[in-house]
This record gives structure tokens, C-alpha cells and sequence, in this order.
């Protein structure tokens, strides 16, 4: 399908063979999900590995992107930039809806419009290709792929396919008495 | 036949009988001891204004940040439906400005109102009830004092048959004495204003002392603590263990002049309203008048007593900046929570900074295991105003998930009570919903 695309391909087998696809099985509830896209001039592909907890808290184990940003200038910034914009994006789906109560917005500050803390990032690997393309964007690379992996890896890990976001944590909960357990 | 009607007229004719003698009212005007902040001397409106601080009118009469002063419109919900405060600004058609003295008095004071129906209970006429007719005109006087304010009573909402005012009298037959406050002779003027303070005007006991099936007070455990709207109102009776027995009395005064005391207690919630509306506004003689009478309150250990850990081992075992002492796995999710959200302001071993109400260790919040207060205040927040100062922390409600609320509210009982918590998301979800 990706025979007329070899940028995204390489990418893709990149992403899959750094994440180990296909090598051994997953836990219970844990499930990765791929994006694959060119957005802003990149070319890029997510896959992320999450775990969802029987009362549907998504715990972000790890996350892999393969990057082909045209020709690299400087690593250690496109590798800063794309963690950064996919810790933005993870937020963005995860925690950070904006709802309207009597024509106001009811978030103020980061207590009501959370971001990702810091012990709740996974690990965040970026595999950058040599490439003599011209340059890509990444700003905004990372923040624009993250919610698909991350709806497609919660589904892999719940069979529960969201059509809203942000992440709404109910839907994703094993089964009633989870809610009346004690979390361990 | 005949005989079964004549029974039956008979059987009618004393239980109603019965229902009049029980709905008596007291005709008495009352006499109030001296409250030194509210002397006789003194202006019938600063008189007034006084004790409607005291008697904490504007709590449940203005909605909270939006709504006009003494306008009414506040819900409390009750299992069986939704009550809405009234409005009693001077505004003759929508609010009390048309009302009489009498009419006035018969409100506050049996809770009837000027159309003849019966008010409903979640309005304290049964503690109000105790006041001098001269105490409730003065507030009538104030509160018409201020601007009226033209907004219409919103309907209750309530389910059969508890939407039938006319119901309300075989409440008051069972639960309800119209009954004014009588100095007792034998016990020191200043636990009689004390008495006065808590009984008549501040009504302590509507939130504090437990209800029995039918929503009564049960008087033979006054103080004792309840539950209410999801908060828990603890035992404030002079119980060692679980009152406030072991409180000094400087901390007691402090407490309810500030909504603070150290090592015991942070008010948030409903507390947080009586503070910041109503008992910091009294003056130091009357809040120790306040205090004689509280710790002259039968100790008692009451529902669900909450059993202090002064020395929790992991609270202990950790620095301000540091955690330790937790146990292994058992609350990871919990900590985490706790060491992005709460650590900077409340620190690992409890101590508080900034300010000294974000302190936990020895507060009765963090050692009862149901968690009730602890889930209110994280999904609430706090936001009081006391003595010119804002004591504030941020309502964590909507941010966070059921599961994660639970987590850490286990978390901080375990760290900061060194027990157990049983706090579970379904706990969390109907605290949410009241």
C-alpha cells in the first residue's frame, strides 16, 4: 500500500522494528497504536504502547517516532522539539478538553486544563532518517500525531474505539465493580 | 358499622387534637443574654447587622459569587430533591419588604411563612426558634436596611409527597419544638451567651449533630457529627479522642475566628462559609462565650469516630521536599498524583507552606478512612475570605478522573493518617453529584 510512498515506508519499518512489533505478546490491556503522516513539510510515524487500567487509566509506557524532517541540521533540537510537541499532543487527548458553562469557559489554570506531569510521560524515543530532502517543520509535528496513535492504542489494548476526545476515562473501564475497588 | 365510624371520628378527632398540641406555638417574645457584640444599647441596624452575621443569613441566601446579597436562589440538595433558598431582601414583591413584623417573627421563628404554608427545615427555624422576638426584628430591620433586590423565588424541586408543605406540620409534630431560649441560671453568663451563639443563632447543630429516619435532630447526641451535602460535619462535642476535647481553648477561639487551628484543623467546605460569613465577624468576647459552651457538650464518640494518628510513620519519615516511608507499590498512582499536584503547596511531611492552612498532620480529614472531607476539598477546592485574606486551593474536580481522585485521597490517608483509606471512584462520582 505504501510502495508509492518510500519515505513513509521507511519510516514505518523504522518505527515498527525500534518498538519491537511483532516480537513476543503484550500484557493484558496493553496495546500499541501507530500514526503515520507528513504533516508541515515532515514526514513521520508514532507508534505508542500504553497500558489501561481496569478503572481506564491510560498509563503511556513508551512511545517511538521515526522521523524523516528533510535534511537535519541540528539532532538534539529536532529530537527536543518532536518530544515536547508529542508531550503537547498526549495532553491535548488525554487531559485538556475546554467545556462552556453559561457562555464562559469553565477551565482557569492548570489545575482544570491539565498538561502530561512529568511522572506521567512515557519514554520517548526519536529515530531521525538521513534524508537530503528539503526541510520539514517540527514544532508541531509531534503534538499532530499524537492522538491518533494514541486512540489507536487504546483500542488495541481495550477493543473500545473513542470518537471524542479528550480521552474520556469512563468508557474505558474493565467492567463495573472496578469502580468499587480501592485503587492498589 | 355504626360503631366502626364512631371509632373512626373519634380516632381522627385526637390525632388531630394531637397534631394542633404539637404544632403549639410558643408565645413567648424570649429574652437573649447579653451578646457583647450586639449590646441593647447599641443601634437596632448595627444590632441587626451583627446578629444576622451571626446567625449566618447570607451563607444560604446568595448564591455564591454570582448572586445578589440576601437574594436567595442558593439549591440544597436533599435525597429527596432540590430546596432553593428565598429571597429576603426589602424588594416588596419578590423579596420580605411587604412582610409585617409578625409575619416576620412567625417565619424565623415557627417556620410558617406570610402566605400561611410551612417552610421547609433546611431554613433553621428549629434553632431560630430559640430567639427573642427584639434579636429577629433587629434583623428584620438590617435586612431591610439594604438594597432590594427584585428576583423571584425559584421553585423547589421536589418529588411527592415531599412537595406538600402541609406535610411539613406532622414534621414539626415529631421533630420540631417552637420552644425560645431560656437562660440557665446555674451556669455562668458567658455559657449562656455561648449557649445563645451556638443554639439560637449560629446553629451549629444543624449540620453537627446527627439526624435521625425522618431528617430530626437527634438531641440525645448533640454535637456528635454527620454527614451532610457530602461533607462531613465532625463531633464537636468535648469527646478527648474524637471532639475537640483535647483542642485548647485558644485553639478553639482561633479556629472559628480564623477557620484554622494548628495541628488539628483546616476549614473548607460548608465550615469554610460559617467562617467566612459568619463566626469570624464575632468579636473575641463572644467567640469565648462560644467556647465555654462547646466544651461543656457531653463528650461523645458518635458515628463513624474518626481516630487521630498524630505521628503518621511515612509523614514522619519524609522531609518537606522528599517523600518516604510510603509502602512499596500500594499507592503509586496516588503519589504520583500527589507529587505533581499537592507536594509544593502541602509538602511531604504535611508541614504547609505559604500558608499555615495547607497543613494536614493531626486534621481529622486526613485520618477518616472514608475519605468524605479529603474528596470534598480536592474536588472543590477552598475559597474563603477570612480577615482581608483569601485562603485559597485550586477545585481539582474537573481536571482529574474519578480513579485518580480516589488514588490519591487513598494516598493522603495513608501518608498523612498512617491507615487505610476506603475511598473508591464510585465514592468519588457521588460526591461529585451532590
Amino acid at each position: 500500500m505504501l510502495q508509492k510512498n518510500p519515505r513513509a515506508l521507511t519510516l514505518l519499518n523504522l518505527a515498527a522494528e525500534k518498538i519491537g512489533w511483532n516480537q513476543g505478546t503484550l500484557p493484558p490491556r496493553v496495546g500499541r497504536g501507530i500514526s503515520l503522516g507528513e504533516p508541515f513539510g515532515s514526514h513521520v510515524c508514532l507508534i505508542v504502547e500504553v497500558e489501561v487500567t481496569a478503572q481506564g487509566e491510560v498509563r503511556l509506557r513508551r512511545a517511538v517516532v521515526a522521523l524523516d524532517c528533510g535534511i537535519a541540521i541540528n539532532p538534539s533540537s529536532i529530537e527536543a522539539q518532536i518530544q515536547g510537541g508529542l508531550i503537547f499532543g498526549l495532553s491535548a487527548a488525554l487531559y485538556s478538553g475546554i467545556t462552556v458553562k453559561k457562555g464562559a469557559i469553565e477551565q482557569s489554570n492548570f489545575h482544570d486544563y491539565r498538561s502530561l506531569r512529568i511522572n506521567e510521560a512515557p519514554r520517548i524515543e526519536v529515530h531521525c532518517v538521513q534524508s537530503t530532502q528539503p526541510p520539514g517543520g517540527l514544532g508541531e509535528v509531534g503534538t499532530a500525531i499524537a492522538a491518533p496513535a494514541l486512540g489507536n492504542a487504546i483500542f488495541a489494548a481495550t477493543g473500545v474505539r473513542l470518537r471524542a476526545l479528550p480521552v474520556e476515562r469512563r468508557l474505558l473501564v474493565q467492567s463495573a465493580d472496578a469502580l468499587q475497588r480501592t485503587v492498589a | 358499622m355504626k360503631r366502626l365510624i364512631w371509632a373512626l371520628l373519634v380516632t381522627i378527632l385526637v390525632l388531630a387534637v394531637a397534631l394542633t398540641a404539637l404544632n403549639r406555638s410558643d408565645t413567648a417574645a424570649g429574652t437573649a443574654p447579653v451578646i457583647a457584640g450586639a449590646p441593647t444599647a447599641l443601634d437596632v441596624l448595627a444590632r441587626g447587622e451583627y446578629l444576622t452575621k451571626a446567625a449566618d443569613c447570607v451563607a444560604c441566601h446568595t448564591v455564591q459569587g454570582s448572586g445578589s446579597p440576601y437574594a436567595g436562589g442558593v439549591a440544597f440538595k436533599l435525597p429527596f430533591g432540590t430546596i432553593y433558598s428565598s429571597n429576603i431582601t426589602a424588594d416588596p414583591d419578590s423579596g420580605i419588604g411587604s412582610w409585617s413584623d409578625d409575619e416576620f417573627v412567625r417565619a424565623v421563628r415557627e417556620g410558617v411563612r406570610k402566605d400561611g404554608q410551612h417552610l421547609y427545615p433546611a431554613f433553621p427555624y428549629a434553632a431560630y426558634t430559640r430567639l427573642s422576638r427584639s434579636d429577629v426584628l433587629a434583623i428584620k430591620a438590617y435586612l431591610l436596611s439594604l438594597p432590594p433586590v427584585k428576583q423571584r423565588n425559584r421553585a423547589n424541586d421536589l418529588n411527592f409527597p415531599f412537595n406538600q408543605r402541609w406535610t411539613l406540620s406532622f414534621w414539626n409534630a415529631a421533630f420540631f419544638k417552637s420552644q425560645r431560649f431560656a437562660a440557665d441560671a446555674a451556669k455562668s453568663p458567658q455559657w449562656n451567651s455561648g449557649a445563645y451563639l451556638a443554639t439560637a443563632l449560629g446553629h451549629c447543630a444543624e449540620c453537627h449533630t446527627p439526624r435521625n429516619f425522618g431528617y430530626g435532630l437527634e438531641h440525645g447526641h448533640e454535637l456528635a457529627g454527620e454527614e451532610l451535602q457530602g461533607w462531613r460535619a465532625y463531633n464537636i462535642t468535648a469527646d478527648v479522642a474524637h471532639g475537640i476535647g483535647s483542642w485548647t481553648d485558644v485553639e478553639l477561639a482561633a479556629y472559628l475566628k480564623s477557620g484554622h487551628a494548628p495541628g488539628h484543623a483546616s476549614a473548607a467546605g460548608p465550615m469554610g462559609e460559617a467562617v467566612s460569613h459568619s463566626l469570624q465577624f464575632l468579636n473575641d468576647e463572644d467567640v469565648a462565650s462560644l467556647v465555654t459552651y462547646l466544651r461543656s457538650v457531653p463528650a461523645q464518640a458518635g458515628k463513624q469516630p474518626i481516630e487521630i494518628d498524630f505521628k503518621p510513620a511515612p509523614a514522619l519519615a519524609s522531609t518537606d521536599a522528599l517523600p518516604g516511608g510510603d509502602s512499596g507499590s500500594a499507592h503509586v498512582q496516588g503519589l504520583n498524583l500527589f507529587e505533581g499536584a499537592c507536594a509544593s503547596c502541602h509538602q511531604w511531611n504535611g508541614a504547609g507552606q505559604q500558608t499555615p492552612y495547607a497543613s494536614l498532620l493531626g486534621t481529622r480529614g486526613v485520618n477518616d478512612v472514608s475519605g468524605a472531607n479529603v474528596t470534598q476539598a480536592i474536588l472543590q477546592g477552598v475559597n474563603m475570605r477570612v480577615a482581608g485574606n483569601n485562603v485559597y486551593m485550586p477545585a481539582f474536580g474537573t481536571g482529574y478522573s474519578d480513579a485518580e481522585i480516589s488514588a490519591l485521597a487513598n494516598y493522603v490517608i495513608a501518608h498523612f493518617g498512617g491507615k487505610q483509606g476506603n475511598v473508591t471512584p464510585d465514592d468519588v462520582a457521588k460526591r461529585r453529584s451532590l
